[in-house]
């Protein structure tokens, strides 16, 4: 009978759902604490173009500490604080000298290339000699969905921080109007910094959790691009903690279900193959902000801080 | 007691040509450091450096350069930031090798018995002797029409791919770092996905590796002899060059160019509509990366397209990325292009040249050729980045 | 909203006869030029004290020193007595003296609470906006101030803004409140209750510093005038005890001279409509209608001025004639030589091509690339360039309009950044007016402008539209200036014309209808 056949398959999908969440977890988790913290950066009117650069680095970081240190959250740690420090110096050098944002993000960004193979590149010969196993996050229920809800509820906090407490207002003020937040009474660089940390350990934080939680081992190259895609998941959604969810989750199916939509396309008669599979989060990464910036209405709603990128320098500043 | 930092009363133009030189050097510096500190002696990195720029193989990546350079540095002056000259490369190559293997000459099966004949034949050519199913390669035009069509059609390719974020920041406002370099990871999977299906070679290793068929040797651009670089390289260079020199100079359009860099806002106030201008630019910007994917392609030692295995070291060398640096370094002056090209061209080869001696000499300790090769690069470019200050700014001690 | 009242600040004696501010031998200079020379001023305590200058006297750069914005190159400030180096505003702040500028430093998009909370230092950075919030409401309430606290920045109009940053600054317990040209955008009404409050501060304690170049506002409502030309400072009178003729000497010196009385010779030869626009609706950025509605002809060698209190459409208007904003409905039209052209919503291309001349809003960041050369900055319009650039006829161009202008350049191929804004200005007007053949379209075309090439200025279209036959409709801000130039006022209020007055109309008439 129909309804019965009906019937049997929403129960069926819905018991698929907690694998679904389960499986799609880990990835929502990388993506979305990454545009958290790319969010949080750019609302304070930074351009953060070394945003891949920090994410390949802070992978790289988190697999050498792993290798010397033992324990995974040791790790994560140590590389959330050191990229945060990272973010720091961003924040010096974009808000202290006049020099543009997309200059300092670049240079960083291939210095982050750099030194992320650079460092881990040894440390994963050494593990194929030794047969080191790493000691990365079981893959056990318990923990894919401690760190879910972990990411959403730092997801909140993060928005009320922004929207609802004077720090956030400091920080949103520096991003629209550096000019008038001096003006009245707020320290340009020290907000900044702030941001930056808090926008960096995310970014530090999502990239360890790329390989501890994800792909749990290291190659050269890996994640390069990963970081971009968190820069697009933020933008499409406005720099908003809480639409980034959404966003997030989008990109996540996408990645994860990339296979089975190929598979879903074949019976159609349509194949692509695996390297269009490969591209399509990026292709999405492109085509989303696309979509957002065509609607005026989304345009508007998630319209970038209006001082972003823009070089905040008066006749002159005191260092 | 503070540090201020004062714009400048009068631009000196010392710092013109010290900043670029003086970023290069502390940036090396850097990087010796960086090196040294897992135990690369400095006196091999410096000679590895200096050889980079004895050897005849900088000449080819000089040529290269100074065409990427050019392209980057007109997006630069018109504000807009063309990372995506990777991607753009791609499609030349791309665009360049679908002439060269399906247009300008073919490629086909024939069977063993009447291989022998073809040996002498004009314009035939055999490309995989295996003994079961031999191929061969036919000339279907004339080899410098068919070259001229490479590279026309690579030119239209590269620039019709930067159209792509073109467009998006000109009429919806979307940052195009972000997209062209996503955009050149895109790229690199379509690249792919063409080499492994639509551009499939014949020949038994085509058919094993992800790869197309050799090309025609006919259609290989010419080497000059005694060097790595091909005519057809050098005399685009050249023309790229002083074509975009010339045009700053006495057209209107370059003037906008110029002045859609500087305030785009005075284009529309007397009514040129700016938009125009970006798509004018990226256009231009990747029509000359496009060329320089031709060329990378078209050399004796490549030839065809193969699947790229990791995206840190695509065909095409990460020297989009690296004309960045040449770009910025001649401060975005198109005349200052060949002397920076030269100098990053020898830096770029002589990583090369350190790569392989260190594996020689220290096996133990293991460099990547990304590592080698984006640590100089960053440095000399942060190092720049900040030194660039410099140049209209000072910085005062005030009590 | 309005100040009723307010609440007297507790404050210790102090003796009339010590200065709360002194400068002493300040010195500053930025890229070619010297700022202020060898400066010194007491400012003393219950007193309302003008600084009174001409554009570019030093007056504003005075006011950043003494604000923490600049660091001057010499000299010292003194705060009752204290020497200070100031580094911030909020050092400024911590000595008891608030700005209130003349564009408001409000952040739009964040609430009033967001925006004052971040003065507020009582307030950490982790407390909640509602605190904030709470508190401005009771703090209002204490000062007769009624206001929303969780109102956008943007939604508020321009006095309701300069309210804020009034309250902010009492707020700070401000003992010195400057206001740097805060009245030049007021309407009439709103002038005379801001000088209610200076005068109802200075009862209370408060001292006033009013940064103008108005002379009878500073004789208006001041104690005392400091006079600065041209960064020096020529005297400090007391405001009984002088005279408007005294005053304007110490202002400007010998070059009195150089003024006449703005009387201009109109001979037109007034005939045919040259410009129709039929109906004009047209919307702001944010999407409401700024146009609605408008319907005006200009005849050959008239000159349309367009009066009103900023944000009544006029900025809109003109970027619509100009061919730089959609026109919703209605329709422009030119008129010459027999034909008419239907222009609306052409491309500004074709309207520049056709001789129409453009003078932006914000003309140095619009109108002219600091970065190019003046040769560059005119061979960029289309009707001076086509396909090559002809250097030979653009480098006569300019050396001819540099002459004529009495632009201050060392050569027409220097960068325009070198060049001061009045002449940057002239390079922007010495273009605009070569190009215009049938009409100039502009906004505030002599704002920022010292006296004598504001008076150039004007002279220059006046007199294009009496021998060349251009019309033209300005718009500007200044009530002055549309009175002076043109043939017929419209006054735009809210989007439409509300009144059209002839040349020589009554001015009290004008401005009443500019605010009802």
């Amino acid at each position: 009978m129909l309804l019965e056949d009906i019937l049997t398959t929403i129960m069926a999908s819905l018991a698929e759902i907690p694998n679904i969440v389960l499986a799609m977890s880990p990835i929502f988790v990388y993506l979305y604490l990454a545009s958290l913290g790319n969010s949080v950066v750019e609302k304070s009117g930074i351009l953060n173009l070394a945003i891949d650069g920090a994410y390949t680095l802070g992978i790289a970081l988190v697999f050498t500490l792993l290798v010397f240190v033992g324990d995974p959250t040791l790790a994560l740690l140590i590389t959330s604080f050191l990229i945060g420090l990272l973010g720091v110096l961003v924040a010096f050098l974009t808000t202290k000298l006049p020099i543009s944002h997309g200059a300092i993000g670049l240079s960083i960004q291939f210095v982050g290339y750099g030194l992320a193979s650079f460092l881990a590149y040894p440390v994963s010969l050494k593990v194929r000699a030794e047969r080191i196993s790493l000691n990365t996050y079981p893959a056990v229920p318990e923990v894919v969905l401690a760190f879910l809800t972990l990411s959403i509820l730092i997801g909140v906090l993060i928005h009320l921080l922004i929207f609802k407490t004077k720090l956030g207002s400091a920080i949103r003020a520096v991003g629209e109007n550096p000019a008038g937040a001096s003006a009245l009474g707020i320290n340009v660089l020290k907000v900044r910094v702030i941001a930056t940390f808090l926008g960096y350990v995310l970014i530090g934080t999502a990239s360890s959790l790329f390989l501890l939680l994800y792909t749990k081992n290291w190659q050269e190259g890996l994640g390069m691009g990963y970081g971009w895609i968190s820069f697009a998941i933020s933008l499409s959604s406005g720099r908003h903690p809480i639409v980034g969810i959404v966003t997030s989750v989008i990109f996540a199916v996408l990645i994860r279900y990339a296979y089975v939509l190929q598979d879903t396309l074949v019976r159609y008669g349509i194949s692509i193959s695996n390297f269009i599979v490969i591209a399509l989060p990026f292709i999405a990464a492109v085509l989303i902000p696309l979509a957002v910036t065509a609607i005026p209405q989304l345009r508007r709603r998630f319209a970038p801080p209006k001082h972003l990128g823009k070089i905040f320098f008066s006749e002159e500043r005191s260092v | 007691m503070r540090l201020i930092v004062v714009k400048r009363v009068k631009t000196s133009n010392m710092y013109y040509i010290g900043i670029p030189i003086l970023s290069i050097l502390v940036g090396l510096a850097i990087s010796i450091l960086i090196f040294a500190s897992i135990g690369v002696p400095p006196d091999l990195f410096v000679g590895g450096i200096i050889s980079g720029f004895q050897s005849p193989q900088t000449l080819r990546y000089f040529a290269l350069l100074v065409m990427l350079g050019v392209a980057l540095t007109l997006s630069f002056r018109a504000s807009i930031w063309n990372v995506g000259a990777e991607g753009q490369m791609i499609w030349g190559m791309l665009a360049g090798g679908y002439i060269a293997l399906f247009v300008a000459a073919q490629s086909m099966y024939v069977s063993p018995s009447e291989l022998p004949n073809y040996a002498s034949m004009p314009g035939v050519e055999i490309i995989d002797a295996s003994p079961y199913a031999p191929v061969i390669s036919v000339l279907l035009m004339d080899p410098s029409l068919g070259k001229l069509l490479m590279i026309l059609f690579g030119m239209l390719a590269g620039g019709l791919w930067a159209l792509i974020p073109a467009v998006l920041k000109a009429y919806l406002d979307v940052d195009e770092v972000a997209t062209t370099l996503i955009l050149n990871y895109v790229a690199y999977q379509l690249f792919n996905h063409l080499v492994s299906y639509n551009l499939r070679g014949l020949s038994v290793q085509a058919k094993q590796f992800f790869r197309t068929d050799r090309i025609n040797s006919a259609l290989f651009f010419n080497l000059i002899p005694g060097t790595s670089v091909t005519i057809q390289e050098v005399v685009m260079a050249a023309i790229f060059f002083v074509g975009v020199i010339l045009m700053y100079k006495y057209t209107t359009i370059g003037l906008r160019l110029k002045i859609i860099g500087s305030n785009p806002q005075l284009l529309r106030s007397v009514g040129v509509d700016e938009r125009r201008y970006i798509l004018l630019a990226m256009f231009l910007s990747g029509m000359l990366a496009g060329a320089a994917g031709v060329s990378i392609f078209a050399n004796l030692g490549v030839g065809k397209l193969e699947k790229i295995a990791n995206v840190v070291s695509p065909p095409t060398m990460n020297l989009g990325y690296t004309a960045i640096l040449v770009s910025w370094l001649s401060m975005l002056d198109t005349r200052l292009i060949p002397i920076y090209a030269y100098v990053v061209a020898s830096l770029f080869q002589g990583s090369s040249i350190l790569q392989s001696e260190i594996n020689l000499l220290f096996p133990e300790l293991s460099l990547t050729g990304a590592a080698l090769t984006y640590i100089p690069i960053g440095s000399i470019l942060i190092v720049y980045v900040v030194l660039r200050v410099l140049t209209d700014y000072s910085i005062r001690i005030r009590r | 909203m309005s100040i009723q009242s307010f609440f007297p600040s507790k404050r210790d004696e102090l003796s009339v006869l010590s200065p709360i501010i002194s400068v002493r031998n300040l010195w500053k200079s930025f890229p070619g030029v010297v700022a202020l020379k060898n400066v010194s001023l007491d400012i003393f305590p219950g007193e309302i004290h003008a600084i009174l200058g001409e554009n570019g006297a030093g007056k504003s750069t005075l006011l950043k020193i003494l604000y923490g914005i600049y660091v001057p190159d010499k000299g010292e400030l003194f705060f009752e007595g204290k020497k200070v180096v100031l580094t911030s505003p909020q050092d400024a702040v911590k000595n008891g003296l608030v700005l209130v500028s003349q564009v408001p430093q409000l952040v739009d998009s964040l609430t009033i609470a967001e925006n004052l909370s971040l003065s507020l230092r009582q307030f950490s950075y982790v407390s909640s906006v509602k605190k904030v919030s709470k508190f401005l409401l009771e703090k209002g309430r204490e000062y007769g101030v009624r206001i929303d606290p969780d109102i956008e920045a943007w939604k508020l109009s321009y006095t309701q803004k300069q309210l804020v940053e009034i309250l902010r600054a009492l707020l700070l317990n401000a003992r010195v409140i400057a206001f740097d040209e805060a009245t030049t955008l007021l309407p009439h009404a709103e002038k005379e209750r801001l000088y209610e409050f200076m005068k109802l501060f200075k009862s209370k304690g408060g001292t006033i510093l009013l940064v103008t170049h108005k002379i009878p506002e500073a004789m208006e409502v001041s104690d005392r005038i400091t006079i600065l030309r041209r960064g020096e400072v020529v005297g400090t009178v007391k405001t009984g005890e002088t005279t408007i003729d005294q005053v304007r000497y110490m202002m400007f010196g010998e070059r009195l001279t150089q003024l006449n009385s703005g009387e201009y010779e109109r001979l037109y030869k007034k005939d045919s409509e040259v410009l129709v626009v039929k109906d004009l609706w047209v919307r702001s950025d944010y999407g409401v209608y700024a146009v609605r509605g408008v319907s005006f002809s200009v005849r050959r060698g008239e000159i349309f001025g367009i009066a009103g209190v900023a944000g009544n459409g006029q900025l809109e208007l003109i970027q619509a004639l100009a061919g730089l904003r959609r026109v919703e409905k209605g329709s422009i039209y030119l008129r010459y030589n027999g034909n008419e052209i239907n222009i609306t919503n052409k491309g500004s291309m074709l309207i520049r091509r056709l001789g129409i001349g453009y003078i932006p809003d914000e003309p140095v960041k619009k109108g002219v690339s600091l970065d190019n050369t003046i040769e560059e900055n005119i061979a960029v319009h289309p009707k001076l360039s086509k396909f090559l650039i002809n250097w030979r006829g653009i480098k006569n161009l300019a050396s001819n309009l540099v002459k004529e202008f009495n632009i201050v350049t060392p050569s027409t191929s220097t960068r325009a950044k070198v060049l001061s804004g009045g002449n940057l200005m002239k390079v922007l007007v010495a273009r605009e007016l070569t190009v215009s053949k049938l009409a100039l379209v502009a906004y505030n075309p002599t704002r920022g402008l010292d006296e004598v090439s504001t008076r150039y200025v004007r002279k220059l279209i006046v007199n294009k539209a009496a021998n060349e036959g251009m019309c033209a409709v300005i718009a500007s801000e200044d009530l002055d200036e549309i009175i002076e130039i043109s043939d017929v006022i419209a006054v735009m209020n809210s989007g439409s014309i509300v009144g059209i007055f002839k040349s020589g109309a009554n001015r009290e008439e004008i401005e009443r209808v500019m605010v009802s």
